[in-house]
C-alpha cells in the first residue's frame, strides 16, 4: 500500500489532457445515468410485475435493474477526473435511486409491519393533534415521536395526506443519509472520492435498500446520527472556542432529534462517540494535540448520554423491557449453541432464494473482513502520516465496523437474526468508512501495476481494478440483501398467511373497515399479528397480540371445554379489551414468518400448525363471546364479560337432515 | 446582517402563506413550506455553527441546512407539547415565526460577538496563524491535518482541505440552492462584512487573497444548485414514470370473499338478546366481493339445532341487507345461541324468551319454535331495537 500514501505523480492528478470540460463532463454524465436510471427502475419494474404474476425471474431482473444504475454511479462518483460538485450530484441521484425499490414495491401506502404502526401513529398525531399516544402494534413507538410528528406537522402544514408527507420527509432522510456518509468521510479524508467511496460501500449494507427505506423511526434517525457525527468530529478539529461550542451544540442538537426519534439509533451514536472518545483519549498519550479533541468527545459523549438517559429515564421507560429480550435471549440461544443445544436457525430454510444470492449472502461477510483487515492493514501503514484526528477517527471507526461480525454469529438465533440485521446499518457505517480509503488506494495502486508490462497494456491495471470493485460491489449489494431482507418483503406477490407483507388481503381490509364504520376507532381487541396490523392502522383500533405477562394467545390455545385462566379473564376485562380476532388460518396453515403473535410465543414452530381448528371455533358456543362477523377466514367476536357464568342450552335438531 | 435577514424574511413570507385562513392549496403550500423550512435551516446554521466550510463533498453546508430545516417540524411540536398545544397548522405556524426569529436574533449576537472577537485578533495578531486558512489561529493538530489533506488532492483542482487551508475558491463550493434564495451566492462579501464562518478569521489578515477569487465565484452557487436540483428533477421523473407503470399495469385477482355481519341494531348487540313472544326481526348484512354469483344456504339455527333455511343467490360485488326473523323461544328462561349462517359464513348471539313459564309449557314451546317457520324478508330493514328489558329469570334452573 506503500504508493498509496504518496502524493500522486505530478499528471495524475486533476483532469487528464483531452479529458471533457466539467460542462459537457456533467452532461455526459446526467445522460448515461439518466439513462441509466430508467433502464433501471423499468427493469425494476418488470421484476415486481412478474413476481406479481408468479411469472418467475424476479431476482434476476431487480439486480439488473439495481445494478445497470449502481455501476455508473460508483464509477462517475469515484474515478479521479469527477469534479466535486458531480460527484455530489451523483450521490445525489444514487440516494434518490436507491429509494425506487421499496417506493415502487408498494407505492400507495404502508407495506411492512413496522409501516403499519408509525403510519397509524402519524395519523393518529393528524388526527388529534397529541403527541406520546400509546401505539398497539408497536408499543414504544409512542415515546418516540420524532419521525411521526415530522411527518404529521408537515401534512398538517402542506394539506398533503400522511403518506405523501411521509414519502417526502424519508425520501429527503434518504438522499441525506448518502450525502451525510460522504461528508463523514469527508471530515476525516478530504479526498471526495474516498467520500463518494464510503457513499458506495455504506449503501451495500442491507438495510439501506428496504428496511431503512420503510416508514419506520430508524430511516430519519440513521441519516441524523450520521450527520451528527460529522458535526462531532467538525468539532473536534475545531481550534477556536465559539467555532468548537457551535459544532459541539448542533451535535447534541442532532443527538436530541435522534434520541426523539429512535432508541436505538440513539444508543449506537452514544456509543460511537464514546469510542471515539475512548480511542481519543488513548491517541492522546502520544499526540499530546489529542488532548482538546478528546476533551471534546468526551463532553460530547457524556451530553448525547445524558439526553439518552434522560429520555429513557423519563420519558420512555419501557423501551429498556421492549429491547431486552431482543438482546437477552439471542445471548441465551448463543450460549446454548456454543454448549451444543439444538434450536439455533438454519439459514435460509425453505427459502426461495435463487441458489446465487444464498451464496453470495454466504461469502459477503468473508469479503467484508478481507475489506476490514486491508483496511487495518492501512491503517497501520499510515498510523504516522494521517493527521492525529484522522488516526483516532479511523480507530473508533474500525472498532464499529468490528462489530458487524460478531452479529453475524447472531443470525444463527432465532431471537437474535432480527437483531443482528438491525445491527448491520451502524456497524456497516465503521465498515464503510475505513474500507472507502481502500478502495480508492486499490485503484490509485492499480495505475502502477503493468509498469512492467508493454505500453499497450497501460490501462489494463486501472481496468481490472475497476472491474474487479465494481464485480465486488455487485456480490456485496446481492449478498447482504439476500442476508437482511425476507424475499415476500422484497417482491409483491399473492397472498400469503403469515406474512407481514401479504397478509393485508381483501377480506382481512374490509373487516377492519366494517369494524370501524358500524363500531368506530379506538378499541382494543385481541388478535394474531397479521391481522391487528390492518386492524390496527387501517380500522384504527388497538390491537394487542399478547406477551408474557399478558398471555392472550391462551385464549386460542385453550382446548374446548377448557376453562379460560380466570387471571387472563380478569386482565381482559379490567383493560375493557371490547373484540376478539380469531383467524382460522391458524389451523391450517403455518406463517410465511413463523410468528403467530409475537416473537416470544410459547407456541409449536416446528412445521405444523400451532393450533387445531375446534381451538378456534370453540369461541361460537361460549355465552360470553358475541360472534359479530365472520368471512372465509376471519371472524370478529364481541367480549361480553357479563355473560361469563352463564351457560347456553343446546336443542335437539328438530329435522335430521336439515340442511 | 443581510445574511440573518434575508432568510428570516423568507421564513415568514413562506409561513404566511401557510396560513390556514388562505385555503390555498397544496401545489402552493408545499413549496411554500420547504422555503420556509430551509430558511429556518439556514437560520439554524447562522445561529449555531455559522456558515461552514466544505471539506470532501461540498455538501455539508446544504445537507445541513436541509436537515435542520426538517428537524424543525418535531422539534416544534415537541416544544409545543409541555405547554399542552396540539399539533396544528396554526401553533406549528406561530412556533416556526417565533423559532426564526430567536434563531435570526442569535445569529446576529454570534455575527456580533464574531466581530469582536476579530477586532481583538486583529490587535493580537496570533503568529502561528496559517495564512489562507478559514482559521488563523490553527493549533499543531490543524497543521498536522494538513498532512493528510495534502496526500489526497482534489484530483479535480481544488486543494483537499477541512477549514485549514481553505482557499476562497474552495470556499465557494460550499454555496448552493438557499444561497440563491438568501442572496448570498453572488454577492456573498456584501453586507456584513463577508461570509459567515469565512471573514472573522479573515480580517485577521488574509484578506488579500479574496478578490482575486472573486471573479470566478459567480458561478459556483448556481453550478451548485444545479448540482443539487437536477439529479433530483431527473430522479422525480424517472420515479413518477416507474410509479405510474407499477399503479396502473394489470395486477391479478386478489381472493373474493363472502362475509356475514350483524347489521343495524344487532351489530351493537353486547348482552343477550330477549326474543318477545312474537318473534324478533334481526338484519344481517351479507356481502359477496369477487367471488362469482352463487348460491348459498341461508340458515338459522338455535341452540344448535337448524330452524329454517332457504337458499339466496348472492352476486358478484353486492351487499345484501337481509331482515332474518328469529321464532319465538321457549318460554323456560334459557339461554339458546342463535347462529345465522349464509354459506360458511355465520355469526352467533345468545338469546332468550322474555315470557317464562312451567317446565312442561316451556318444553311444548321449544318443539313449536323448532318447527316453526322461518320468515326472511329480502329487503333491507331497519328495524328498533328489539331487545326488551330485563328477562325473567325463574325457571332457568332447568337449562
Amino acid at each position: 500500500m506503500s504508493a498509496v500514501t504518496e502524493r500522486p505523480a505530478p499528471g495524475l492528478t486533476g483532469a487528464r489532457s483531452g479529458a471533457p470540460r466539467p460542462a459537457a463532463e456533467a452532461i455526459w454524465c446526467a445522460v448515461t445515468l439518466t439513462v441509466a436510471g430508467a433502464a433501471g427502475a423499468a427493469a425494476i419494474v418488470i421484476a415486481y410485475r412478474r413476481a406479481e404474476w408468479g411469472a418467475g425471474g424476479q431476482f434476476g431482473w431487480f439486480w439488473a435493474g439495481m445494478l445497470v444504475f449502481t455501476l455508473p454511479v460508483a464509477w462517475w462518483s469515484i474515478r479521479r477526473a469527477t469534479s466535486a460538485r458531480l460527484r455530489m450530484a451523483v450521490l445525489i441521484g444514487y440516494g434518490a435511486f436507491t429509494y425506487l425499490p421499496k417506493l415502487l414495491r408498494h407505492p400507495s401506502g404502508p407495506l411492512y409491519h413496522d409501516e403499519y404502526a408509525h403510519w397509524g401513529q402519524s395519523h393518529g398525531i393528524l388526527a388529534d393533534g397529541r403527541l406520546f399516544e400509546a401505539n398497539s402494534i408497536v408499543r414504544v413507538i409512542g415515546d418516540y415521536p420524532g419521525l411521526h410528528a415530522c411527518v404529521a406537522s408537515l401534512a398538517s402544514l402542506t394539506g398533503l395526506s400522511i403518506w405523501q408527507a411521509a414519502l417526502f420527509v424519508l425520501t429527503t432522510a434518504h438522499v441525506l443519509l448518502t450525502l451525510g456518509v460522504a461528508v463523514l468521510a469527508g471530515q476525516l479524508w478530504p479526498d471526495p472520492r474516498i467520500a463518494a467511496a464510503a457513499a458506495i460501500v455504506y449503501s451495500l449494507n442491507s438495510s439501506f435498500l428496504f428496511f431503512d427505506t420503510q416508514l419506520g423511526y430508524e430511516s430519519l434517525a440513521i441519516g441524523v446520527l450520521v450527520w451528527a457525527l460529522a458535526a462531532a468530529i467538525r468539532a473536534t478539529r475545531a481550534t477556536t472556542v465559539p467555532s468548537r461550542l457551535g459544532w459541539a451544540g448542533l451535535t447534541l442538537l442532532l443527538a436530541g432529534a435522534t434520541t426523539a426519534t429512535h432508541h436505538l439509533t440513539a444508543l449506537w451514536m452514544t456509543g460511537i462517540l464514546g469510542l471515539l472518545a475512548v480511542v481519543c483519549t488513548i491517541h492522546s498519550i502520544q499526540a499530546r494535540e489529542l488532548v482538546t479533541p478528546a476533551r471534546v468527545a468526551w463532553a460530547l459523549t457524556s451530553g448525547t448520554a445524558l439526553i439518552v438517559a434522560a429520555w429513557l429515564g423519563i420519558v420512555a421507560p419501557r423501551t429498556g423491557s421492549y429491547l431486552d429480550p431482543y438482546l437477552g435471549r439471542a445471548l441465551d440461544q448463543i450460549s446454548g449453541l456454543a454448549g451444543g443445544d439444538e434450536g439455533g436457525r438454519e439459514l435460509f430454510s425453505k427459502s426461495v432464494l435463487p441458489w446465487w444470492e444464498q451464496t453470495a449472502a454466504y461469502i459477503t461477510p468473508g469479503v467484508a473482513l478481507a475489506g476490514m483487515l486491508a483496511a487495518l492493514g492501512l491503517w497501520w501503514h499510515r498510523r504516522y502520516t494521517d493527521d492525529p484526528i484522522t488516526r483516532a477517527g479511523t480507530s473508533a471507526l474500525l472498532l464499529v465496523g468490528a462489530l458487524y461480525f460478531p452479529a453475524t454469529l447472531l443470525i444463527l438465533t432465532p431471537a437474535g437474526a432480527e437483531g443482528a440485521r438491525r445491527s448491520w446499518a451502524f456497524s456497516y457505517l465503521g465498515l464503510a468508512i475505513v474500507v472507502a480509503p481502500v478502495v480508492v488506494a486499490l485503484l490509485d495502486r492499480a495505475r502502477h501495476w503493468p509498469a512492467r508490462l508493454p505500453v499497450r497494456f497501460a490501462p489494463a491495471g486501472p481496468i481490472a481494478a475497476g472491474a474487479g470493485l465494481l464485480a465486488v460491489c455487485a456480490l456485496m449489494l446481492v449478498g447482504n440483501n439476500a442476508a437482511g431482507m425476507n424475499p415476500s418483503y422484497r417482491f409483491p406477490g399473492p397472498p400469503v398467511y403469515g406474512s407481514d407483507t401479504r397478509a393485508a388481503t381483501p377480506e382481512v381490509l374490509a373487516a377492519a373497515k366494517w369494524l370501524r364504520d358500524t363500531q368506530g376507532g379506538g378499541f382494543r381487541l385481541v388478535a394474531d399479528r397479521y391481522s391487528g396490523l390492518v386492524l390496527g392502522s387501517y380500522g384504527e383500533q388497538h390491537p394487542n397480540t399478547g406477551s408474557e405477562s399478558f398471555p392472550a394467545y391462551d385464549l386460542y390455545r385453550a382446548k374446548p371445554g377448557q376453562p379460560i385462566s380466570p387471571a387472563l379473564l380478569a386482565q381482559l376485562r379490567d383493560w375493557r379489551f371490547r373484540f376478539l380476532i380469531v383467524d382460522r388460518r391458524m389451523a391450517e396453515q403455518v406463517p410465511d414468518i413463523n410468528i403467530y403473535f409475537e416473537t416470544n410465543e410459547p407456541l409449536r414452530h416446528d412445521g405444523v400448525p400451532a393450533f387445531d381448528r375446534s381451538q378456534l371455533t370453540k369461541f361460537d358456543s361460549m355465552p360470553w363471546l358475541i360472534k359479530i362477523y365472520d368471512g372465509p377466514h376471519l371472524a370478529i367476536y364481541r367480549f361480553d364479560f357479563g355473560s361469563l357464568d352463564r351457560t347456553a342450552r343446546r336443542d335437539r335438531p328438530a329435522r335430521e337432515g336439515n340442511r | 446582517m443581510k445574511t440573518i435577514f434575508r432568510p428570516l424574511v423568507v421564513a415568514y413570507a413562506g409561513l404566511s402563506v401557510l396560513l390556514p385562513a388562505a385555503g390555498l392549496p397544496w401545489p402552493v403550500l408545499l413549496p411554500a413550506g420547504l422555503l420556509a423550512l430551509l430558511a429556518i435551516g439556514e437560520l439554524w446554521l447562522g445561529a449555531v455553527t455559522g456558515r461552514p466550510a466544505e471539506a470532501g463533498l461540498p455538501a455539508v453546508r446544504a445537507g445541513l441546512v436541509v436537515l435542520t430545516g426538517l428537524l424543525t417540524l418535531p422539534a416544534l411540536a415537541l416544544l409545543l407539547y409541555p405547554f399542552g398545544v396540539r399539533v396544528a397548522p396554526l401553533p406549528l405556524i406561530a412556533g416556526a415565526a417565533l423559532l426564526a426569529t430567536v434563531l435570526a436574533a442569535a445569529g446576529l449576537l454570534r455575527l456580533f460577538l464574531g466581530h469582536a472577537t476579530t477586532r481583538t485578533a486583529a490587535r493580537f495578531p496570533d503568529p502561528a496563524g496559517s495564512p489562507g486558512c478559514l482559521d488563523t489561529r490553527e493549533t499543531p493538530l490543524e497543521t498536522s491535518h494538513s498532512r493528510t489533506a495534502a496526500r489526497f488532492p482534489d484530483p479535480a483542482g481544488s486543494p483537499g482541505c477541512l477549514d485549514t487551508r481553505e482557499t476562497p475558491r474552495r470556499a465557494s463550493r460550499g454555496r448552493e440552492l438557499l444561497s440563491l434564495l438568501t442572496g448570498r451566492g453572488r454577492f456573498g462579501r456584501a453586507g456584513d462584512g463577508g461570509r459567515p464562518g469565512v471573514p472573522v478569521q479573515r480580517l485577521a489578515g488574509q484578506a488579500p487573497a479574496f478578490p482575486a477569487a472573486e471573479a470566478e465565484e459567480p458561478a459556483a452557487p448556481s453550478r451548485t444548485a444545479a448540482a443539487v436540483t437536477i439529479p433530483i428533477a431527473l430522479a422525480l421523473v424517472v420515479g413518477a414514470i416507474a410509479v405510474r407503470g407499477v399503479e396502473r399495469g394489470p395486477h391479478p385477482e386478489l381472493p373474493g370473499y363472502l362475509t356475514v355481519a350483524l347489521n343495524g341494531w344487532a351489530a351493537g348487540i353486547t348482552h343477550p338478546v330477549t326474543v318477545p313472544a312474537r318473534g324478533l326481526a334481526v338484519p344481517v348484512r351479507v356481502t359477496n366481493s369477487g367471488l362469482p354469483t352463487n348460491t348459498q344456504w341461508l340458515r338459522m339455527r338455535v341452540g344448535g339445532a337448524v330452524v329454517a333455511a332457504r337458499p339466496v343467490t348472492v352476486m358478484t360485488g353486492k351487499v345484501y341487507a337481509l331482515s332474518v326473523r328469529v321464532p319465538p323461544l321457549p318460554p323456560d328462561g334459557c339461554l339458546r345461541a342463535v347462529g345465522i349462517s349464509v354459506g360458511g359464513a355465520s355469526t352467533v348471539f345468545y338469546a332468550r324468551s322474555a315470557t317464562t313459564t312451567s317446565p312442561a309449557a316451556a318444553a311444548k314451546s321449544a318443539a313449536a319454535a323448532k318447527t316453526g317457520a322461518t320468515k326472511t324478508a329480502g329487503a333491507a330493514k331497519t328495524g328498533a331495537t328489539k331487545t326488551a328489558g330485563a328477562a325473567k329469570t325463574a325457571g332457568r334452573a332447568a337449562c
